[in-house]
């Protein structure tokens, strides 16, 4: 079970952003998906390119999908807001969802560890990772698109960056 | 007749992709590998959907940084155990197995010849820090606006917390026993770690992180010529364990275990951090205001009460004030170099 806190904080609060220029405190991250799925998509595309070489067509259309693969949807936040707007998506999720994508996202926990430490089957946890992710992107797109929300707009500039305001209201 | 080609609803392509997601993150079998490409291929919603989730997966682990402020160790017994104490008020002892912070220790230059019995004094001011190594390797840390007195013969090695807070990660050495007096109180050990803090209401809290300490009050006056020559404690002395916390108070003397990441919490210091965990912002200004010669004032009685979580760096007044103002809502008034006003803003 993630601290009693941990789970206040995501569950009740909206904790406002943190982290400003303390740099040193963001963690590197610790999974590429996107760095696979990229790879992955791509083989794709270079099959493509490779059927349109051979066909001598230009492959101007490989060169624009590749473009195309950089998705920017979630860019136009700052860092700070992002964080703020992860920990408010998290905190929608349903309780059993939240607890393992609180395991996985916040501690790092692989899917085997979180089904230990819950008590759940494997096959359990997959399905709250990809249902919590799903509604994150939901969350994260509806925030995102319709620009940013006011109060994210009067966004923090401190030094000092990494305090939350804990509004228990 | 061929089947049509059905375009999946775009709902459905984030819930495949969800799928993936999560099968990514467990990890892929080269069949897994096989379809997913495939299904990649089938659709430029498939591709876009799929890489704008990942790259939102990813991101997310920016999430971890909440586990500096609630580090989590997996579940595991915890018994609370309660001893009847027969010591004096106002002692707080803890006692922990674990270790937090021994890389911060930096040898410096304050090395005495092992035989000296002479009395040295360590000092911090408001806001400073520093290691200590003594003469025998034991190592001191000191944090803000703390005063020691070391005294090492060849039959004890000694040491007075005047003021303020150490941490010590004391050398083993059986044949002499190292002793901390806090007020009236004696912490004696052979090798251990442990942290000794002299709080504003003159309690003393002791928090071991590694070994076994013993405390005692000390024979005769509470300081003085007596206090220079702490023998073996009575048998009547308390022993705490590593693992257990032991609260000694006037009406309630209680010994408890701690859980590690509350220690974690509590030798943040070590490193340069205060740690908040929804604590009122009046007690951690209580705390920050250890670390500076800055005075805080509330003009209002919702500001106190405002929580607080997040990392603080210790001495960081003006990103104190700029988080108040622009997290918070406080606004701040320096009146002069040495006071602020804090006023929330409704």
């Amino acid at each position: 079970m993630p601290p009693k806190e941990v789970e206040d904080i995501v569950q009740e609060t909206y904790v406002r952003a943190c982290q400003a220029e303390h740099s040193q405190e963001i963690k590197a991250p610790r999974s590429f998906l996107y760095r696979t799925a990229r790879n992955l998509a791509l083989d794709y595309v270079k099959r493509a390119e490779t059927r349109l070489t051979v066909s001598g067509e230009n492959h101007g259309t490989a060169l624009g999908e590749y473009h195309r693969l950089e998705d920017e949807t979630f860019d136009r936040v700052s860092a700070d807001e992002e964080f703020s707007l992860f920990c408010d998506a998290v905190r929608h999720l349903p309780i059993k969802c939240r607890r393992v994508f609180v395991l996985k996202k916040v501690y790092g926990y692989s899917q085997r560890e979180i089904a230990q430490e819950l008590e759940l089957s494997e096959s359990t946890v997959e399905k709250h990772i990809a249902n919590g992710m799903k509604r994150c992107t939901f969350f994260m797109m509806q925030r995102t698109a319709k620009g940013i929300r006011r109060e994210n707009m009067r966004k923090p500039n401190s030094r000092w960056g990494s305090v939350n305001k804990v509004d228990r209201s | 007749m061929k089947p049509l080609y059905e375009f999946p609803a775009v709902d459905e392509v984030y819930e495949e992709a969800s799928i993936w997601i999560a099968r990514m993150d467990k990890g892929l079998t080269a069949d897994d590998e096989d379809a997913l490409r495939k299904w990649l291929s089938q659709s430029n919603d498939n591709r876009a959907v799929f890489l704008k989730m990942t790259k939102l997966w990813d991101r997310m682990d920016t999430l971890s940084r909440l586990s500096d402020i609630f580090p989590h160790a997996p579940a595991q017994e915890r018994q609370p155990l309660r001893l009847p104490l027969g010591l004096a008020a106002s002692l707080v002892v803890a006692v922990v197995g674990i270790w937090v912070g021994t890389e911060l220790y930096q040898a410096t230059d304050s090395v005495q010849a092992v035989n000296a019995p002479a009395t040295n004094l360590h000092e911090t001011t408001v806001g400073e820090q520093a290691a200590v190594e003594l003469p025998d390797g034991t190592l001191v840390t000191l944090n803000t606006n703390t005063l020691i007195r070391v005294s090492y013969t060849e039959e004890r090695r000694l040491v007075t917390l005047e003021r303020g807070e150490i941490h010590v990660q004391v050398s083993h050495d059986p044949s002499r026993r190292f002793s901390v007096i806090v007020n009236d109180h004696v912490v004696q050990a052979v090798g251990t770690e442990f942290n000794v803090e002299i709080t504003s209401d003159q309690r003393i809290e002791l928090l071991v992180t590694d070994g076994i300490v013993i405390v005692g009050i000390l024979e005769g006056s509470a300081s003085g010529d007596n206090a220079d020559s702490p023998s073996i404690l009575p048998p009547s002395a308390v022993s705490v364990s590593a693992g257990q916390e032991i609260t000694l108070a006037s009406s309630e003397e209680e010994l408890r275990m701690v859980e590690p990441e509350e220690i974690e919490v509590k030798l943040s210091w070590t490193e340069g951090n205060l740690i908040f965990r929804g604590e009122s912002l009046e007690e951690a200004i209580t705390e920050i205001s250890r670390y500076t010669s800055v005075e805080f004032r509330f003009l209002d009685e919702d500001s106190k009460r405002v929580r607080v979580v997040g990392l603080f760096q210790t001495g960081d007044v003006d990103g104190l004030l700029a988080a108040l103002r622009e997290n918070f809502d406080i606004s701040y008034e320096r009146i002069d170099e040495d006071t602020i006003l804090l006023r929330g803003r409704q």
